[in-house]
């Protein structure tokens, strides 16, 4: 053992010039740092310039203190000295590769440690040092190898060359679709990025040890060695990486555990768009899915999109900011998928928008199916679904909700702001056509709580809701004892409304007239209406005792409570699209005990589109 | 000393045996005198010390050399110790080789009986100067 | 190989990328006893030194210390063994001292007196870095580090290669002074063919990639003879029985090497047709070196 301990000494000892150079270096930089310290701000430039240095010379010195290690004495035919002494291979290889890391580390701290004058953090020293140092040992490795094939003139050195653009053109595929799948912080910040490290940096020194054991004295056959040893390992990590990829990114929703946020459903059909609740190696995408087919497509949750559905849930769209790889096009991505043939969906994934204003939401989509509606920065616009191209536009601001009209007129909801009165909702019909925009109504200090049709239910203050007629502009208003924690509305299938209002929900008429109470247990609050089939009002009861939540299913007629089902909760519709069709897909959606995400079908029976965490589905 | 010439016909180990033999004759190795070890002799020489083991080995045989433990080498006190067959079939050996140069050169008995005769006194004479 | 072989080579065969350095070599070094591998340059002498001594694998054959493979046992091997490379391959900004101290520990049976007293011999610095000494102070050293171990088998690539007279002279006396005080085994490749001699016991060649003789020096001498004759006037003339190994033919006679000479040869070759003045030779081993391995003009076989 002592053997090696002697060559580890003899690698430092030919090394004290580095270190040297080390310690140098360190010092002109502490005093460069404190200089920029003291400067303050002004000084940026000095301080950019001096962490470039510390950065590049310890790479450096790891790149030279590894291609120094073995395979010049190798080329220059001096390992015999080694090798003519009862020095094991193992052994002179483990003390060479000791006597060089320890050189790369501590030149580094040297170098590091002159930061510290100005950050004073010794604490974050030290995690430098743990972060960096199987960096610096991985870069120490590349250099060994490449410093060996290189030099042992091999014709072989071609392969290698081949073998290594390979390797990282793989290793980059690898990345890349991790990237875009939006799965980088998994990456990034999960085991497998310091795995991989650590694996690298076994591979490679691993492979010396063979170039020594193997090879000896002989360069091309100690190249041989290395060169089959370091590719064998690159093949076997890639695959083990390539692997770990591909559990990464298949996830179905099959297996998201429920449904988290945001879940949105479209006002009739069986697309669901959601965020899983499960995570996969840290990553949790969102998936676009019909429910009947199970057909599904998988967004990158860095996309951050909100789509918006067609009428009848068919088609989705919507825009999202571009990757950093496609920063050369700073232009929105617009997406489209949809169902064909019941079980296959149709995507066109990410076609750049021009770029008039920047466009970052689709609002609604044309019943035509081949335009959208778009909204930017204070404007709003007509988009061409197959080839991106902005039509019409035009400048309004604070667009939230849109509608398409069956004559082709747009309806946006939108914020204003009313001087001596303040925010206000407002609704104005704009005509693509000739660009004509007309409002048909405001109502100051008012929230949009649902709409269907040409009724639209806000909530004004804590305790009055407005029944508007959009048609007509007409308002009525209704008033509560009860301030709401959750206001909520809903347009029942035959005009009437059922509206959250405190403790209660009250069943109204097109003009506000109370026809009938339901009654909601003490402390609690409607936190969901639905309609799942024509009549039938489901109310989702919050409660702070959990024991209490659940769901009453009452005669839309009478207001009396049919059934109550603990436990289920209607399942909660983000988005700002359209109110569900009673019966469809989106007002029968409820979470059960078990978090599942499940479909009450006529007859009592749920059918399961998503199962809970944990369950063996 | 003396020196070993590779061109020779004759074996190193039988030049080095040979050489002995000559300066014990001359009296420069005086009897019951040390003679150098087998490893300075090697080193003067330039040979391999098996080969003066060999010539050593032989002339002890003969009895010219004796070994004394923990001394060295020396040259035997006395004559030879030898059975007169031993000695007479060394001296007709040497005789042999000896006629067979001096019947090749052509020589007569009586030239070649006076050649001995000189050679003798010649020896004698430089082992008495001592 | 006999049981007493300290290294020994089968069947060894060594190629590189379709050249092929040598063929089919096999030689013994029994216990005690010297060896030299003579051939011209180029002729795969270190090839076969690093083949025995475990550093390099041979493309065919083995190669054996003290009867374990020398490519399996290499380091245990090395414990016993003192090497002198071709070419001095000492870390360059090692000084001898450090070197010294680099070995002692490596070594169970290492003597210091010996490494100190040979540095002195030879005036080598002791605080100079290796790559700053002369060739014949870096040979120095290598002699130095090969010695001191006190090993059972010395091996020598052309150990005087870069020195001048008085470093042979001590080179040559340390190697005698081994040989005589352990009875150290040594296996030498050398160009030193004069210096070498004495010291030999056993001689190989190589020639054209193979070893073509590997017998003792002795036995060499015995039955290797320059022999030149007169011209004689008619009669065929023949140099039967003789084995000639070179021949030539000048105004003043014939002159051959033969290989098998023998007193009863010599006779029967006189005794022949029309051959007077006779005379017979010997040759001193570089002689019988260039006889073997670059023959004066292709022998006129009669």
């Amino acid at each position: 053992m002592s053997v090696v301990w002697t060559v580890a000494a003899r690698e430092i000892r030919a090394r004290r010039m580095v270190l040297v150079a080390a310690l140098v270096v360190g010092a002109i930089l502490s005093l460069s740092f404190a200089a920029a310290v003291r400067a303050g701000a002004s000084a940026g430039d000095q301080a950019l310039i001096a962490l470039l240095f510390c950065t590049s010379f310890p790479v450096a010195i790891a790149l030279g203190v590894g291609a120094s290690m073995v395979s010049r004495e190798l080329g220059e035919r001096r390992l015999g000295f080694y090798f003519s002494r009862p020095i094991p291979a193992l052994h002179l290889w483990a003390g060479k590769v000791l006597g060089a890391a320890a050189v790369v580390v501590v030149a580094f701290a040297c170098i590091q440690a002159s930061l510290l004058f100005s950050t004073m953090d010794l604490a974050g020293y030290f995690r430098v040092l743990r972060v960096a140092a199987p960096v610096l040992l991985f870069v120490m490795a590349v250099g060994h190898v490449v410093s060996s094939m290189y030099r042992a003139r091999s014709p072989w050195f071609v392969v290698d060359i081949v073998l290594a653009g390979a390797s990282i053109a793989a290793f980059g595929t690898i990345v890349r679709t991790i990237f875009e799948a939006g799965a980088f912080l998994s990456w990034r910040f999960g085991p497998v990025l310091p795995l991989l490290l650590a694996a690298g940096v076994v591979a490679l020194l691993g492979a010396a040890a063979v170039q020594l054991s193997v090879g000896r004295t002989d360069a091309r056959r100690a190249h041989l060695a290395l060169s089959a040893t370091v590719w064998v390992s690159v093949v076997v990590i890639l695959g083990g990486f390539a692997a770990w990829q591909r559990w990464l990114l298949g996830g179905t929703p099959a297996q998201a555990g429920g449904a988290g946020y945001p879940l949105i459903v479209p006002p009739s059909g069986e697309g669901i768009f959601f965020r899983g609740l499960t995570e996969r190696g840290g990553f949790v995408p969102f998936y676009l899915m019909d429910a009947g087919s199970g057909a599904f497509l998988r967004i990158s949750p860095e996309s951050v999109p909100f789509p918006a559905f067609s009428a009848d849930g068919r088609t989705a769209a919507w825009i999202s900011i571009p990757d950093l790889w496609e920063a050369d096009d700073w232009r929105p991505r617009l997406s489209v998928a949809r169902l064909a043939d019941e079980v296959r969906l149709d995507v066109r994934m990410r076609m750049p928008v021009q770029q008039e204003a920047r466009w970052h939401a689709v609002l609604a989509l044309h019943p035509d199916g081949r335009q959208a509606v778009i909204k930017g920065d204070g404007a709003v616009g007509l988009v061409e679904l197959d080839t991106a191209r902005v039509g019409a536009s035009i400048a309004q601001p604070q667009v939230f909700a849109a509608d398409v009209l069956a004559d082709g007129r747009i309806r946006l909801f939108h914020g204003t702001w009313e001087h001596a009165v303040g925010p206000a909702l407002a609704v104005t019909v704009w005509s693509p056509s000739d660009g004509a925009t007309t409002e048909a109504l405001r109502v100051p200090g008012a929230a949009l709580l649902t709409r269907r049709g040409d009724i639209a239910v806000v909530a004004v203050g804590r305790r009055e809701k407005a029944i508007l007629d959009l048609a007509a502009g007409t308002e009525h208003r209704v008033v509560s004892v009860d301030a709401d924690l959750l206001p909520r509305a809903l347009v029942l299938g035959d005009g009437r409304l059922a509206l959250g209002m405190g403790t209660e929900v009250r069943i109204t008429d097109a003009a506000g007239t109370t026809l009938a109470v339901v009654p909601l247990p003490a402390k609690s609050q409607a936190s969901a209406l639905r309609e799942p089939e024509l009549g039938q009002l489901a109310v989702g009861v919050w409660s702070l005792a959990l024991s209490k939540r659940g769901t009453l299913f009452v005669d839309a007629a009478t207001g009396a409570v049919l059934r109550e089902e603990p436990g289920l909760l209607p399942a909660g519709a983000q988005g700002q699209g359209a109110q569900a069709e009673p019966g469809s897909l989106a007002s029968r959606l409820f979470t059960n005990e078990d978090g599942a995400l499940v479909a009450l079908e006529p007859g009592g029976r749920r059918r399961v589109i998503l199962a809970a965490a944990g369950s063996g589905e | 000393m003396f020196a070993v010439d590779p061109r020779d016909a004759v074996p190193v180990w039988k030049q080095i045996e040979d050489g002995i033999r000559r300066f014990v004759a001359t009296g420069a190795l005086r009897a019951g005198g040390p003679v150098p070890s087998v490893r300075e002799l090697a080193r003067d020489l330039r040979v391999n010390p098996m080969t003066v083991s060999k010539a050593y080995q032989r002339l002890s045989d003969a009895g010219l050399l004796e070994v004394r433990r923990g001394e060295g080498t020396f040259v035997a006190r006395g004559a030879p110790q030898m059975t007169r067959a031993e000695k007479a079939r060394e001296l007709g050996g040497a005789a042999g080789r000896f006629a067979t140069v001096a019947i090749t050169l052509g020589a007569r008995v009586e030239e070649a009986t006076s050649a001995v005769s000189a050679a003798w006194r010649s020896l004698r004479m430089r082992g008495e100067g001592r | 190989m006999s049981a007493e072989s300290v290294l020994c080579v089968e069947g060894l065969s060594i190629r590189y990328a379709g050249r092929t350095v040598l063929e089919d070599v096999s030689l013994d070094v029994p216990r005690g006893s010297v060896f030299a591998l003579l051939g011209r340059n180029g002729m795969g002498k270190s090839s076969l030194v690093r083949c025995a001594l475990g550093q390099q694998k041979p493309t065919a054959g083995a190669a054996r210390l003290f009867g374990e493979k020398s490519w399996t046992s290499r380091a245990r091997a090395m414990a016993r063994v003192g090497v002198v490379p071709e070419e001095p391959d000492a870390p360059p900004e090692m000084t001898a001292d450090d070197l010294v101290r680099f070995c002692r520990p490596l070594y169970a049976t290492w003597d210091d007196a010996v490494a100190r007293t040979l540095l002195d011999r030879l005036e080598v610095p002791r605080r100079t870095a290796f790559e700053k000494l002369s060739k014949g102070q870096k040979g120095a050293v290598m002699l130095a580090l090969a010695l001191a171990p006190v090993p059972d088998l010395l091996v020598l690539d052309d150990p005087t290669l870069g020195l001048d007279v008085v470093a042979r002279r001590v080179l040559y006396d340390e190697i005698i002074g081994a040989l005589a005080d352990r009875g150290t085994t040594a296996f030498v490749t050398t160009h030193d063919l004069a210096g070498i001699e004495g010291i030999v016991e056993r001689v190989g060649i190589l020639k054209d990639r193979r070893l073509v003789l590997a017998e003792s020096l002795e036995t060499l001498k015995e039955r290797f003879r320059r022999i030149r004759c007169a011209r004689s006037d008619g009669g065929a003339f023949s140099w039967v029985p003789f084995e000639v190994v070179e021949a030539i033919e000048r105004d003043w006679g014939r002159q051959a090497v033969v290989a098998n000479f023998s007193e009863e040869r010599l006779a029967a070759f006189e005794a022949g047709a029309a051959v007077a003045e006779v005379e017979v030779g010997a040759l001193d081993l570089e002689e019988i070196f260039l006889a073997v391995v670059a023959p004066a003009e292709a022998g006129a076989r009669a």
